[in-house]
């Protein structure tokens, strides 16, 4: 969590730039929140495997 | 998937919400729009063309504003024209059969009030049991409804998550997972991608490649969850 994801805010701003497309706009726009929630998720799995690993049971 | 969303708004020219969503909509070819005001024919509708027609999808929607709780009376006359007993009830002929149906609706006032203790007192899944019942007879999905609450307040960020949204719902085998929206999602940038320069298309290829990266480890990190899960039991 807490990505830095300002490499994928200049890729957006860059697909973004000149285009009209409302529709194309739009589906740039919320790869952001999609990406966001991936890293969450990534976040949340790498926990739950590090708990499961070092879990007291195996000591 | 074929998708069929059936329209009926009695002020369709003038919503800005259905122009909108037929916008959204109007480069996918496996999505049909039909607007019931524009088939109906003195307030009735052909029963053999329609049934036709339905038979064709495998999702069918109905999209309307809610008016009194319920849809306006056209989509109701669609349903007692169209919906005969053998075309419906799965122990019959039952044509609908294993279709999905959902139902997009659109409201004036926040959704906050439907529910339990809110100013309407009622949520939408009671509103919408007659559908729900519809679908059990025909042994149809009935899907979760996709709900859009007052668009005209819509800021310019929040039409556009409605347009993903949207499509979505209309042509995500499993729009409710979200393992499901990433798989989508790469399709619909790899569509999208053919429409920028050929240097904007390099761009779009890193970003969906960052996305299926992603979404390869995260599938990863989610089988040794589940090993560990299986060993832990044994």
């Amino acid at each position: 969590m807490n990505e830095d994801n300002s490499w994928l805010d200049q890729q957006l701003n860059e697909l973004k730039k000149d285009e009209t497309s409302f529709q194309l706009i739009a589906f740039l726009n919320q790869s952001k929140s999609i990406v966001v929630e991936q890293q969450k998720r990534l976040q949340q799995a790498q926990d739950e495997l590090d708990g499961r690993m070092w879990s007291p049971d195996k000591w | 998937m074929k998708t069929l969303v059936l329209v009926s708004h009695p002020e369709y020219d003038n919503s800005m919400t259905e122009a909108f969503l037929k916008q959204s909509q109007s480069n996918i070819d496996s999505v049909d729009w039909v607007v019931l005001d524009q088939i109906q024919n003195q307030f009735t509708f052909d029963k053999d063309a329609e049934q036709k027609r339905l038979k064709q999808y495998d999702r069918i929607l109905f999209q309307f504003p809610m008016y009194w709780y319920s849809a306006p009376a056209l989509m109701k006359k669609y349903q007692d024209d169209v919906f005969t007993r053998n075309f419906i009830y799965a122990d019959e002929q039952g044509w609908l059969n294993g279709k999905e149906f959902g139902i997009v609706m659109t409201l004036g006032d926040p959704l906050k009030d439907y529910q339990v203790g809110g100013s309407e007192g009622f949520s939408i899944s009671e509103l919408l049991k007659p559908y729900q019942a519809i679908a059990k007879k025909a042994h149809m999905e009935f899907l979760k409804p996709f709900v859009i609450e007052q668009f005209a307040y819509m800021t310019d960020a929040q039409k556009e998550k409605l347009l993903v949204d949207y499509c979505n719902y209309l042509t995500n085998d499993n729009f409710d997972s979200f393992a499901s929206k990433q798989a989508w999602y790469v399709e619909q940038l790899s569509a999208l991608k053919s429409t920028l320069s050929e240097d904007k298309q390099l761009q779009m290829e890193v970003l969906i490649d960052y996305i299926q990266g992603n979404i390869d480890q995260l599938d990863e990190l989610k089988w040794e969850i589940e090993l560990i899960k299986k060993e832990d039991d044994e």
